[in-house]
């Protein structure tokens, strides 16, 4: 099987992840947390917010120093309540352009399955995918990807 | 030969490397990507380009080391340099200074955020130039 091309390769370590799921509520539930986070000036690696039968759900990457602040604030903020989940020590792994191939997710999907690769969440922007595992997983999250895509070698195409 | 001009498009920011040559693409250009300082040399000793938009922040090499290779080379000192840039406003908090902005030899600098239209207005002022 021919494999699909990728230009670039991005990562990030030394993330925390945050979903906040808020049942019932409406979509401009998620802008007021993403307004918390303005307002104290933490910035974001991943940002995916989404509606499912648990309610409105936003899932974020932050710094980890940042997200023991977020924990810290969290008593102080409404908006910043719900069903909170924080995982301390996550990595993400961007991968582009993905040119609009839904092949791309598919395969990745499957060559991280096959290779025990854990996932709290992935999203496409406009021509990169996104991927989050957990801390330590990166390397071999790109092992696991090479029979499926031929990806860019050397650190200069890792930005 | 393809008359159509060559751009070379340079920036760590992939869905901005993909915006832009979208756009230079519906207008009649030929694109190539970049996504760091580093990548710039092999793409343009591949094929010399008529123009190349590049951003100022990039990881391993950085817009103006890259405008002043270029600018400094005589077998390609003119290729015009736009340069994408928001360290004027981002100055304190970065390792770049005013100095360095004022002595980079782009031939033109455009502000971040991009405004697409102002970008190719700039970019059609230099296709026959």
């Amino acid at each position: 099987m021919q494999r699909l091309p990728v230009e670039g390769i991005g990562s990030g370590g030394e993330l925390s992840l945050m979903e906040i799921v808020k049942p019932g509520s409406s979509p401009e539930s998620l802008s007021r947390v993403l307004e918390v986070l303005t307002r104290n000036r933490i910035n974001m690696s991943l940002v995916i917010g989404k509606e499912t039968d648990r309610g409105m759900e936003l899932l974020f990457c932050v710094a980890q120093e940042a997200g023991t602040r977020l924990g810290a604030l969290a008593p102080s903020e409404p908006d910043l309540e719900g069903q909170e989940r924080i995982h301390a020590d996550v990595e993400v792994l961007t991968l582009f352009p993905h040119t609009g191939d839904f092949r791309m997710i598919g395969l990745c999907l499957l060559a991280f399955a096959e290779g025990g690769i854990p996932l709290h969440g992935f999203c496409s922007s406009f021509s990169a995918l996104t991927f989050v595992t957990e801390a330590g997983h990166t390397k071999s999250a790109l092992a696991a990807l090479q029979p499926y895509l031929s990806l860019p070698a050397g650190p200069q195409d890792c930005l | 030969m393809n008359d159509k001009k060559l751009i070379l498009v340079v920036d760590d920011d992939p869905d901005l490397v993909e915006a832009v040559s979208m756009k230079l693409a519906s207008e009649d250009y030929r694109v190539a990507k970049a996504y760091d300082g580093s990548q710039v040399w092999d793409k343009v000793k591949q094929e010399k380009p008529h123009l190349m938009i590049l951003d100022v922040m990039m990881p391993n090499k950085d817009g103006y080391t890259v405008c002043k290779e270029i600018k400094g080379n005589p077998a390609y000192q003119d290729i015009t340099v736009v340069l994408l840039t928001a360290v004027g406003e981002a100055v304190p908090s970065t390792k770049f200074t005013h100095m360095d902005g004022k002595t980079c030899p782009a031939d033109e600098f455009i502000p971040k955020p991009i405004d697409l239209d102002s970008l190719m207005e700039t970019v059609n002022y230099y296709r026959n130039r």
